[in-house]
């Protein structure tokens, strides 16, 4: 276990919106819903956990119009279900992050104020999951044809039989000539033989995508990523992470 | 045996297995290891791993490997077909 500083916050992703360059806060709360349950003659609140789940995250930052940032990644787009992803520990192999899917930032926000610089916020509500997936690939860019099936490759001690969910943020697509570059989230019970377990959707422009399987998954994890056609420096900036269902 | 890769995650589904010197080398090492994950770097680039795609038909993959690759369903075995069992129904 360790302490994490606002320096390991590893990347904030929008729909592929790599927007950590002008967020200053994220707040994430995850609340069980509760009804207080006190009958007649009871003098305390008895609260009693209904079932139901309750996710909401909120992020503070400066506005910025530059392409591709803040502005663009939020404005007008409040009832649009987003794929959002953060990391606190790192951007490094093997770290958790966090992945929300049917995430509406409902509330965008700017605030502008005097002596100040304008600042851009937003508040989110939930309508998926919130999970804790590895990270299988750091938000880095790639040229080429590639795997982490080697040194990048994690493992998880043991296989899992629930399925799992999938999250992929192409933040740059550099395509050179090529197609599309398709990713993929890759598995092996024994660190030999890899086999797929998630094929995301082919790339062609940023982009967000989480993927479930139902099916079990393998001890080890890694991801591979091919590009369609031939020719040119196709390169894109991409992170994939992988949740494990309990 | 023989064993065909199955689509399991659509058209393109793929294995990669290492084949020949690679697979003894890869395997020496401990599984997870640091060792393991270099070896299997060199190995890839020197082609020592091999990708079978849906619809392939391979006879070289792992005895280790496959056990999980046919519970997973990423392939199927091809059963062999004795010529003589076929003239004799003839």
């Amino acid at each position: 276990m360790a302490k994490f500083g606002g320096a390991d916050a590893a990347f904030f992703l929008i729909d592929g919106y790599s927007v950590l360059g002008v967020v200053t806060e994220i707040a994430d709360e995850q609340e069980v819903v509760t009804e207080d349950a006190k009958p007649l003659g009871s003098k305390y609140p008895k609260p009693t956990p209904t079932g139901d789940l309750l996710a909401t995250l909120s992020q503070s930052g400066f506005f910025d119009d530059a392409t591709d940032s803040i502005n663009d990644a939020l404005s007008g787009q409040q009832g649009t279900a987003r794929v959002v992803n953060y990391g606190f520990e790192g951007n490094t192999k093997g770290k958790t992050c966090v992945g929300l899917s049917g995430s509406y930032a409902s509330k965008y926000t700017r605030v502008i104020s005097k002596g100040q610089l304008h600042k851009a916020n937003a508040s989110y509500s939930i309508a998926g999951v919130v999970e804790r997936p590895l990270i299988l690939h750091e938000l880095a860019a790639e040229a080429g044809d590639g795997n982490t099936e080697g040194a990048g490759s994690q493992d998880g001690g043991a296989s899992s039989a629930n399925g799992g969910s999938g999250f992929l943020q192409v933040s740059s697509v550099t395509l050179s000539g090529r197609p599309n570059v398709t990713a993929k989230v890759r598995h092996s019970a024994d660190d030999v033989t890899y086999a797929d377990l998630i094929t995301f959707t082919a790339v062609t422009a940023r982009t967000a995508e989480r993927k479930t399987v139902a099916s079990t998954v393998n001890r080890h994890l890694a991801t591979s990523w091919a590009w369609g056609g031939a020719g040119g420096a196709p390169s894109f900036t991409f992170m994939i992470a992988f949740h494990r269902n309990a | 045996m023989t064993y065909r890769v199955l689509p399991k995650t659509g058209p393109d589904h793929s294995i990669a297995y290492p084949i020949g010197a690679a697979f003894a080398r890869i395997l020496a090492a401990p599984a997870g290891s640091e060792e393991r994950a270099r070896i299997r770097e060199e190995e890839a680039a020197a082609g020592g791993i091999k990708v079978a795609r849906a619809g392939d038909v391979v006879d070289d993959l792992p005895q280790t490997s496959v056990d999980a690759l046919l519970e997973g369903g990423d392939i199927e075995r091809v059963v062999d077909v004795d010529p003589r069992d076929e003239s004799e129904e003839l």
